[in-house]
């Protein structure tokens, strides 16, 4: 992929969401081998010889049978991840003090997501959220939904107030068990009633990855002069002398983010902060590392039950 | 309060200034739409607030200063009531000074007339007093206001007359100030000094006289009163005593023509013990001066005293005279110390400079000839100690011979000394030089060859040894060759440097002769030896010339003359560096032995001197008055009070009181601008430090 293409700024201007998140998929998969691992599929792999412990349901008989050595058939690893991508459409999603805002930027990630979910052949849906469900789609490998569900998403603005507890409990019922969730948000939020219903999602043996946006802004609070800043969820305001509230931001901003990260290494939880201004590829590699580890733990499962191949 | 130039006033809209910029900087609430505010501290209001006022009495205090700043310029004023003027003036004390020095001469009728007129210009009532000036001043009628002063000043004025001593407008000025601020500087008392002279511009102080003037406390009012006679003035300027040396005495006297217009034939005659002797006769064109040179014939080997003097018709003849006196050299001792040459040598240096320096009558010295080993007890003898030292042909140099040198020119005496090849550097250098901030490196050549020389690259012509060699027909030494000499190197700035090796040969430059002072004496260093194998300079006439001349700058050590002029009060301790000598005032006044510096030379003569147990007067010094009293050129008033005053009262004779259209208004209004001014001054430092510490408390508050 080139560079001006993974650069927020220049994706931002691309309307078509689908355009976008193929071409940025395919140009960071470019070059990019495929998944050494192997396991039980249909698509045969390799022959390998036999050790004591090896499962004697994939030795291959008539091969013992031609030649007298026992060799073990080996086939690709067929992944049914199951992948639901939680975006957060709350208002103060849609701040940004530069191109693209945050929830552009949220919104260009769930599309690069979707469309690297499900060239992998994994199931991927997405659930958009502010106070109520914004917008709902289970988790599915067929391409026609995910086109649809690309086109919902470029319809998604955000609005409201947040109430991601909420969002969190409806989908752990909703969600069947031992899937992936993918949190888009900002965490601007008090994260006592989250980081439990993260939990919980982490307790249903689900994948929990958080990814933060940020904006540039926000992390410096680059203000020179006096300004009344304005909550823009609670259109509250507050007349602020930068230099005199600068370091108490800073602090508190710094604070509350290690709670939030220390609560989720705690649980399991892969957290990533990404800012607007930074390429989106940061934000592919750490889910695709995230998703090669979770297949090295969870998949010796699906390994094992793997068809047979006739 | 009133103005006096209220256009200034506008100058308030600057006021304006401040406010705009204070708008222009202040925070603007701009709102800014931000994400959460859940992470912004709430700034408390005692942060805000307190900033608030800071910056509005910042502004306040900026507006204030550009106000007072229009208001100074305004020039307000309090207007004075003529109730409160009359009281003020009742007040008022007056001192009249009148020139009483030599140039006042004829003029002092005048004089007198404008001190009258000055006397009758006061108000009655007012204090007045009177005081005379011309070297030094003094009162004759001390400041009052009481009954009959008016009288005693009239009575003194009319018994004025010249004395014979110069005038010092400054010191006049001074004694005035003082005079008329005694017993305090009451604001509300008008003080004027009435100044009376002819303002000749002589007595005026140099420009860079230190700047006094006249305290602003006080008015000036000046009475130009010239004497018209100075402008047709002859005078005898200078009298210059010369001895040549021969068989001869040569007086010669600077006669000026003070006269701008006219050319003057004047007969110049002089006096020896006020017998005439001789008389010249000479034209003086306008506003010049020519010289008159009388010869004695016969060798005067006595003390002579006498004067030249201009007869004739003269408009003023006061300064016609001048006196002059003369007594005979000393007799000098001068020892050549020389050790035997080599044997190589036909003609030594010393055979040279002892040829040189033989006594005649043109060079009546006393020769005395002696070696190196003689010379530490020959310098150390007083009996037999000469004026000066001539060292040459040295074989080697002794530590012995560097150390009777040093005494000797430390005590005063003086000394010659030629390096040659024997010496070396190190004892030299050990010896004498490092004494004298001198360091030798050695000889210039080792080998010497006739084709190979050093010429004298460059001369100091102002130095007393080659002064007689200044000008186009002397000044070639350019067929002088050094075919060695010694490399002498100041190691400081003190030797000075008469000439300077050099030339097309020889490209390094280097000292040739040198003086290097040293205690109370002189000592000069040839860097060669003037023999033949060294220089051709003995073969030259030019050598003669230059060694006697050194010798007489070596031995000249005597003071000069004093310089004395009617006014001064001569102390004879430093004039004769004894205190143990009598002495009589041209006018007859005995000068008491211990009270030098006490007594004025009132008139012009001789200061007749003697030992004090001497029966007779053996020393004559004259006393002449101060040429400066002759130029006839005036200082106008206006110059007067630029440079000696601070008054800003127009002099009374060039604009009497009331003739002057704005002089009343003036008068009557007391100005207090500069109260503005320090009040803005104040102001300032407080507004600078005032915003240095918002500006430091801000950077603080950044930081925590």
């Amino acid at each position: 992929m080139h560079a001006d293409f993974i650069d927020p700024k220049q994706l931002a201007r691309v309307a078509d969401l689908a355009l976008l998140a193929r071409t940025v998929v395919d140009g960071f998969m470019s070059g990019v081998h495929r998944s050494p691992n192997t396991g039980a599929s249909i698509e045969f792999a390799q022959y390998r010889p036999y050790t004591q412990g090896d499962d004697p349901r994939f030795l291959d008989w008539r091969l013992f049978a031609r030649t007298d050595r026992l060799h073990l058939k080996q086939f690709h690893e067929e992944t049914n991840m199951r992948c639901t991508l939680l975006l957060d459409c709350s208002a103060s999603m849609g701040y940004g003090s530069r191109e693209p805002n945050k929830f552009d930027y949220a919104r260009m990630l769930c599309a690069c997501l979707l469309t690297l979910l499900r060239n992998q052949g994994d199931a991927a849906g997405l659930t958009a959220y502010h106070r109520d469900l914004a917008l709902r789609f289970p988790a599915t490998n067929d391409i026609r939904r995910t086109r649809t569900l690309l086109a919902e998403l470029a319809r998604l603005e955000p609005d409201e107030r947040t109430d991601t507890p909420a969002a969190l409990r409806y989908l752990g019922d909703a969600l069947k068990p031992r899937g992936m969730v993918v949190l888009v948000t900002d965490l601007l939020y008090p994260i006592e009633e989250a980081v439990d219903h993260l939990k919980s999602l982490r307790a249903r043996r689900h994948d929990v990855v958080v990814l933060q946006i940020s904006d540039p802004a926000e992390r410096d609070f680059p203000f020179e002069r006096a300004v009344t800043l304005v909550d823009v969820e609670s259109s509250r305001e507050r007349f602020v002398a930068p230099e005199a509230v600068r370091a108490g931001y800073l602090e508190n901003r710094r604070r509350h983010f290690d709670t939030i990260r220390r609560e989720c290494l705690a649980s399991e939880i892969d957290i990533a902060e990404l800012f607007t201004d930074a390429p989106l590829d940061h934000a592919l590699r750490f889910f695709l590392n995230h998703r090669r580890r979770a297949l090295m733990t969870g998949g010796r499962r699906q390994r094992t039950g793997g068809r047979r191949a006739r | 309060m009133s103005l006096l130039i209220p256009v200034f006033l506008a100058g308030g809209l600057l006021v304006a200034g401040p406010w705009l910029i204070h708008r222009i900087r202040r925070p603007e609430r701009e709102e800014v739409r931000f994400s959460s505010l859940m992470f912004v501290p709430k700034v408390k209001k005692d942060v805000i607030e307190p900033r608030k006022i800071q910056h509005i009495l910042l502004m306040l205090l900026r507006m204030a200063l550009l106000a007072l700043l229009a208001l100074a310029f305004s020039r307000p004023y309090w207007p004075i009531s003529q109730t409160a003027l009359a009281a003020e003036e009742a007040g008022a004390v007056h001192l009249i000074m009148v020139d009483v020095s030599l140039s006042m001469g004829e003029g002092m009728a005048a004089a007198k007339e404008k001190a009258r007129n000055a006397l009758a210009a006061i108000p009655a009532g007012e204090a007045v007093g009177l005081a005379v000036f011309a070297a030094e001043p003094s009162v004759l009628v001390p400041i009052s206001a009481g009954a009959g002063v008016r009288e005693r000043v009239r009575t003194a004025i009319a018994q004025l007359s010249a004395g014979a001593e110069s005038a010092a407008y400054a010191p006049a000025l001074r004694f005035g100030e003082t005079q008329l601020l005694a017993g305090g500087g009451d604001p509300d008392i008008r003080r004027t000094l009435h100044m009376v002279s002819d303002f000749q511009r002589s007595g005026m102080p140099a420009e860079d006289a230190g700047g006094w003037r006249l305290s602003g406390q006080i008015a000036f009012e000046g009475y130009p009163a010239p004497n018209q006679a100075l402008r047709e003035n002859l005078s005898v300027d200078g009298v210059h005593v010369h001895f040549p040396g021969s068989n001869q005495l040569t007086v010669a006297a600077r006669i000026k023509n003070w006269s701008r217009w006219e050319d003057r034939q004047v007969q110049v005659a002089l006096f020896i013990d006020d017998v005439p002797v001789a008389e010249r006769t000479a034209t003086i064109s306008a506003a010049n001066a020519t010289r008159v040179a009388f010869t004695l014939p016969e060798l005067p080997f006595m003390a002579t005293k006498g004067y030249v003097a201009v007869t004739g018709d003269d408009s003023f003849p006061a300064d016609n005279r001048r006196y002059f006196s003369w007594r005979p050299p000393r007799k000098r001792r001068l020892a050549v110390i020389a050790d035997p040459p080599p044997e190589d040598r036909v003609w030594s240096a010393a055979s040279f400079i002892t040829r040189a320096l033989r006594p005649d009558d043109s060079f009546p010295w006393t020769l005395i000839a002696a070696t190196q080993a003689e010379a530490p007890q020959l310098l150390a003898d007083p009996a037999r100690a000469p004026d000066v030292a001539v060292f040459c042909d040295l074989d080697g140099f002794r530590p012995q011979t560097g150390q009777a040198i040093e005494s000797f020119v430390r005590a005063g005496g003086s000394a010659l000394l030629t390096l040659n090849e024997r010496m070396t550097s190190d004892t030299l250098n050990a010896n004498l030089l490092e004494a004298l901030a001198l360091r030798d490196q050695g000889l210039r050549y080792q080998r010497t060859a006739a084709n190979q020389f050093a010429s004298l690259a460059r001369l100091n012509f102002d130095h007393p040894v080659f002064f007689p060699f200044k000008g186009s027909r002397y000044n070639d030494f350019s067929q002088l060759r050094f075919y060695n000499y010694r490399r002498l190197t100041p190691t400081q700035n003190d030797a000075k440097t008469l000439a300077w090796f050099g030339g097309r040969a020889d490209a390094e430059t280097a000292p040739a002769m040198l003086e290097a002072p040293l205690g109370e004496g002189r000592l000069a260093i040839w860097c060669f030896t003037p023999d033949l194998e060294w220089t051709n300079l003995p073969q030259t006439i030019k050598f003669l010339p230059i060694l006697r001349e050194t010798a007489i700058h070596l031995a000249g050590l005597d003071p000069p003359p004093p310089d004395l002029l009617v006014g001064d009060r001569p102390d004879l301790t430093a004039l004769l560096g004894s205190a143990d000598w009598a002495a009589r005032t041209p006018a007859g006044d005995a000068l008491p032995a211990d009270g030098n510096g006490e007594t004025r030379l009132a008139r012009a003569g001789f200061l007749a001197l003697k030992p004090v147990d001497a029966a007779n007067w053996t020393r004559y010094e004259p006393v002449n008055l101060d040429p400066r009293e002759s130029d006839s050129e005036i200082a106008s008033l206006d110059e007067v009070v630029l440079r000696l005053t601070s008054s800003r009262v127009t002099p009374a004779e060039t604009a009497p009181p009331g003739s002057r259209p704005d002089d009343a208004a003036y008068e009557h209004k007391r100005e207090f601008g500069r109260t503005f001014l320090a009040a803005l001054f104040v102001l300032l430092l407080f507004e600078t430090w005032y915003a240095i510490a918002l500006s430091a408390k801000r950077a603080a508050t950044a930081q925590t």
